[in-house]
């Protein structure tokens, strides 16, 4: 069974198993799903294709016509295009690192055999179950220059506050801060799941050994995390990269465009600029980059699992 | 088979066995622990507290300087009466549910099905199909927003129910972890029902299916909170306020006039409640689901 | 730079014969022209539009007025977010064929939002019944309802940027003339110096604006700053005009005024009209739409526009004007046009309700009334009606539009003091440009 220890012993292990059998009515257990799957996936990637070739638009002015690559050329000279592809990597770097030693740190801190486990679970797990609107409008209120928490506290200590979601400089570490506190919960328990499944006795043999807890972190509890670590860094890159819902609400990309990621520039120029064929080919190059680098990421784990 | 339990930590040994040495430096590291602990839950409870306080204030108090925790002209629920009067959020509440649990229901119906067929049967093109699966695992369907836009013009689903909830029934993490899951379950159980004359899907709704109560349970967890939660694709496909779910609501639809400071934080404290609520009573298994279904995904 | 192919823009607009419904791309009409699903009957007319604040409520009573006056059909109406999500969220409902019977726009976005078949025009004929026709209207209005010489819109008010103030903190201030008004200032000092004296009147600020993160706020004082100088901003021959010495310039007043010790250089909308309203500065410039809650908290509360202060004696403030229009719809209902045509009529008839809003209606019978003569603080300011500049009568501008946000994006750093002028000017331009290139319309 796949259960919960996963991360210790490789999943996917060769198993000895019996043939399948041929039962050709098998193609009905999956029609619902191939139907979903190829009306609503496979459908829409083929027909961005095509859409990115046209000059479609929303309003309905002239029919779409072809118009080859002219959108690709158009979009790679397109320096807003290009601010929000870093932009977006910017974020991704900027909330991956966080994302993933905070909740290392913070499993490990619970998995001492510290009393109150719930309330610690609930309290770092709960921002995770709210909407991306709720955090986006409390994280802006607390945000707000003079009248947020934040800045008050800091003017109670003498410190004048940025206005952070106003100004480009400090606009997206603000995102990111939000995004952490959000999304913090879920890498926090897939690591606490993983820290748990150590087995005890690892460890009381290394203190019998005279290690000490320093030392065991170093030397035991840490590589045995390593999977954990490959895993919550590889969704929390596919995570990041796709980012939109708190950008959107909380900065709607601005100040100056300092934090506008790419899903947000395919959404304005689609449906607010209604250039729905520009947004495809805009769309069809993030989606090149999400194809590399999840191919390198997949190297990357077969490499692993065979070593 | 083993239970979906996260394992117990074995009892440490007495600590009489220990040095004296370390005994003192693990009290201290204790006592280092609770503390950071304790600051960090504090910070990570502190926003959804102080949106609490401000929703509890008057428009005045919440936008009074200095800022400070207690009103001035006390504590009032005047901005969740103007919520309850105004209407939209409980219309809103009720679409979320209705769209989360058909999502959830639909997308259990879906995966469950593909995954025993491919865990067990084999058909044409079953190969090709699993891998295709497999490979859309990594690619977020985010970034198809606008021809899946375009599409649904196309088919008159844009505002409607079914606009909303068709694209969220693929799941094929999902699919992979019941797979997974499935694999599992020993196959001489279908084989002595087989030999007794059971067709396949009565052996499936049969045999099958009871035995996964525990994935089920947690997939379809995870598969609620996430439709519950969803916002872009929502956002994207109704304009129509009646028909929109909680998060979108909130985000398209202005609240009140002049200052909504205290307003909009009634909104966030109700829209989080029922998950809250939800968690506090079943943290047990929406933990064990969040694990289960998050590590799937290698 | 890359060159879109197919035709130059302005060709293109005299390609736009016919209204092309949404989901050409596939050759499928959209199914059904029904109202939205679920929610509307026969005798209900979805009413969309982006009124929030006192606008929204006054606009509820108007509809309660006008309830039993409205025979055999009932008008639901729905507020979503202001600006570019509302605007973005129109034009999906009607690509989708499930547009509502009725919305509202800005005048000064219809240039880029009824060519391309998202509207449906209105015959001024069918209002005859109901009272309405041209002559109802301003001229300048009536001109600015149509494009290419369709009627797209039927406008329901003028709305200006205006100088609010409380007259007590003036007085004691001592700037009240024995009309009660304060002596227009004739350059950015004296006009600093003023809100200087009502700052040592309240002991904290003499006037706030709350432009911090608001693009459209931005706009609206930049653009009375702007057209005060003479200046315009105009497509000529696919190039976008415009003065760089009066964008700076503009830009400099609004830095003197908001830098200076009487103001709070970081104020958003929020801390402006909470400081304003509990007494703690003496003026505070806004939209006149801003009245009805600044009479609700009491404050003492006069108002006049927003003098030039750039010595070139026109009277020039921002404005626009809310105005109703027909979201397409493959078939339409003819029934339920006619009741859409009745229900506007009677909306325009109850434009009263709509001045206590602040605004100035635009069907002229009702600003001819004794009671709307009485209306204050609307009678110090309705002069702006006759001024008010729109925005830019290029597609993409107006109010709420993208690049109105993008406009607040390149000059905010310089309004913060973290950024120069220039800066901002750069920004301008190079995102005008992206515009210009990009434009659908």
């Amino acid at each position: 069974m796949s259960s919960v220890p996963t991360t210790v012993t490789a999943p996917g292990a060769a198993r000895t198993r019996r043939p399948l059998r041929r039962h050709p009515l098998g193609l009905l257990y999956v029609a619902p799903f191939v139907v979903l799957f190829a009306m609503f996936l496979v459908w829409p990637t083929i027909y961005g294709l095509w859409l990115s070739l046209t000059d479609r638009n929303l309003a309905g002015v002239d029919p779409a016509a072809f118009i080859g690559l002219a959108n690709y050329a158009e979009a790679f000279a397109d320096p807003v295009m290009w601010r929000s592809l870093g932009n977006t990597v910017w974020f991704t770097v900027l909330t991956t690192v966080p994302l993933v030693v905070l909740p290392l740190a913070f499993a490990l801190l619970v998995n001492l055999k510290v009393r109150g486990q719930w309330l610690w679970r609930l309290a770092i797990f709960m921002p995770f179950l709210l909407a991306s609107t709720v955090v986006s409008q409390i994280c802006v209120w607390l945000l707000n220059p003079d009248l947020g928490l934040i800045n008050a506290t800091l003017a109670r200590i003498g410190i004048t506050g940025p206005a952070w979601l106003q100004d480009p400089s400090t606009a997206m570490y603000a995102v990111v801060m939000a995004t952490v506190w959000w999304t913090v919960g879920f890498n926090f328990l897939l690591y606490l799941t993983s820290v748990q499944a150590i087995p005890a006795q690892i460890f009381e043999a290394a203190a019998v050994d005279g290690a000490s807890g320093w030392r065991q972190l170093v030397s035991i509890t840490l590589p045995l995390l390593r999977r954990t670590t490959a895993l919550v860094v590889a969704l929390q890159v596919l995570a990041s990269i796709k980012v939109f819902d708190q950008i959107y609400q909380m900065t709607g990309g601005g100040p100056e465009n300092s934090t506008r990621a790419i899903l947000m520039y395919v959404y304005d120029t689609g449906f607010s600029s209604y250039r729905l064929g520009y947004a495809s080919a805009i769309s069809y190059i993030f989606f090149a980059i999400v194809v590399v680098l999840s191919l390198a990421q997949f190297r990357l784990f077969a490499r692993r699992s065979a070593s | 088979m083993t239970t979906l339990a996260a394992p117990r930590r074995t009892a440490p040994p007495p600590p009489s066995t220990r040095p004296r040495g370390p005994q003192h430096s693990v009290r201290a590291g204790l006592v280092a622990a609770y503390a950071t602990l304790a600051v960090v839950a504090f910070a990570w409870l502190l926003p959804f507290l102080w949106a609490l306080n401000t929703s509890f204030k008057s428009e005045t108090d919440a936008s009074a300087l200095p800022v400070s925790v207690l009103p001035e002209g006390g504590y009032t629920t005047s901005a969740y009466r103007a919520i309850v009067d105004a209407g939209n959020v409980p219309l809103w509440m009720g679409n979320s549910a209705l769209v989360a649990v058909a999502v959830t229901v639909l997308s259990l119906v879906v995966s469950t099905l593909t995954a025993y067929a491919f865990s067990r049967l084999d058909f044409p093109g079953r190969k090709a199909l699993y891998v295709l699966t497999i490979a859309s695992i990594m690619v977020p369907t985010q970034i198809f927003i606008v021809p899946l836009f375009d599409e649904m013009l196309a088919l008159g689903l844009v505002d409607t129910y079914w606009g909303i909830i068709l694209p969220q029934l693929i799941h094929p993490a999902m699919i992979f972890v019941l797979k997974r899951f499935f694999d599992e379950v020993p196959q001489e159980l279908e084989d002595a029902a087989l030999v007794d004359g059971a067709s396949r899907l009565r052996i499936f709704l049969g045999i099958v299916l009871p035995l996964s109560r525990p994935i089920i349970a947690a997939v379809a967890i995870f598969i609620f909170i996430g439709a519950w939660n969803n916002f872009l694709w929502p956002f994207i496909v109704t304009n129509n306020p009646a028909l929109m779910t909680l998060p979108v609501g909130l985000q398209a639809v202005t609240p009140g006039y002049g200052v909504t400071f205290a307003l909009k934080m009634a909104q966030a404290v109700i829209a989080a409640l029922p998950l809250i609520v939800v968690f506090v009573f079943f943290q047990r298994q929406i933990i064990r689901s969040i694990s289960t279904t998050g590590i799937a995904g290698t | 730079m890359v060159k879109r192919t197919g035709p130059p823009t302005l060709d293109r607009r005299t390609l736009l014969r016919a209204g092309l419904a949404g989901g050409a791309g596939l050759g499928i009409g959209a199914l059904g022209a029904c109202a939205a699903p679920g929610s509307t009957t026969a005798a209900e007319l979805a009413f969309w539009h982006l009124m929030g604040g006192g606008d929204g409520i006054r606009m509820d009573e108007i509809l309660h007025e006008m309830a039993g006056e409205l025979s055999g059909a009932r008008i639901k109406q729905t507020v979503l977010a202001w600006g570019t999500p509302y605007y973005t969220k129109l034009a999906m409902a009607s690509a989708g064929g499930r547009a509502p019977d009725l919305a509202v726009v800005h005048l000064s976005r219809l240039a880029g939002y009824a060519p391309g078949g998202l509207l449906d025009e209105w015959d001024i004929a069918r209002f005859e019944p109901y009272g309405v026709s041209e002559e109802t209207f301003a001229a300048p209005i009536f001109e600015r309802m149509q494009v290419d010489g369709k009627l797209f819109a039927i406008s329901l008010d003028s709305h200006a940027f205006v100088r609010f103030f409380n007259p007590d903190v003036a007085d004691a201030a001592g700037l009240l003339d024995a009309d009660g008004t304060i002596p227009a200032a004739s350059d950015v000092e004296e006009f600093v110096d003023q809100a200087r004296a009502m700052a040592d009147v309240t002991g904290d600020l003499g006037i706030c604006y709350g432009w911090l993160g608001d693009s459209a706020h931005m706009w609206r004082l930049f653009w009375t700053f702007y057209t005060q100088q003479g200046a315009t901003m105009e497509m000529a021959d696919g190039v976008f005009q415009f003065s760089e010495d009066a964008f700076v310039g503009a830009l400099d007043t609004i830095i003197a005024i908001i830098s200076s010790d009487a103001a709070n250089r970081r104020s958003d909308g929020g801390f402006a009209f909470s400081t304003f309203t509990s007494g703690g500065a003496g003026e505070f410039l806004s939209g006149v739409w801003d009245v009805p809650g600044l009479l609700d908290s009491g404050v003492p509360l006069d108002a006049s526009p927003i003098p030039n202060l750039f010595g070139t004696g026109l009277d020039a403030v921002w404005g626009d004007s809310h105005a109703f229009v027909l979201p397409h719809q493959d078939r339409p209902d003819e029934d339920r046009r006619e009741k859409v045509y009745e229900a506007v009529s009677l909306i325009l008839k109850h434009s009263l309700t709509w001045a206590t809003a602040g605004h100035t209606p635009a069907y002229t019978p009702i600003t001819l009334e004794p009671e709307f003569g009485g209306l204050m603080p609307n009678t110090h300011y309705a002069e702006t009606a006759e001024y008010l500049h729109f925005d830019p009568a290029v597609s993409f501008a107006g109010s709420g539009s993208n690049w109105q946000a993008q406009f607040g994006q390149a000059v905010q750093a310089a309004l913060l003091g973290t950024a120069s002028t220039s800066d901002a000017l750069t920004s301008f331009t190079e995102m005008t440009d992206d515009f210009v290139r990009q434009a659908v319309i």
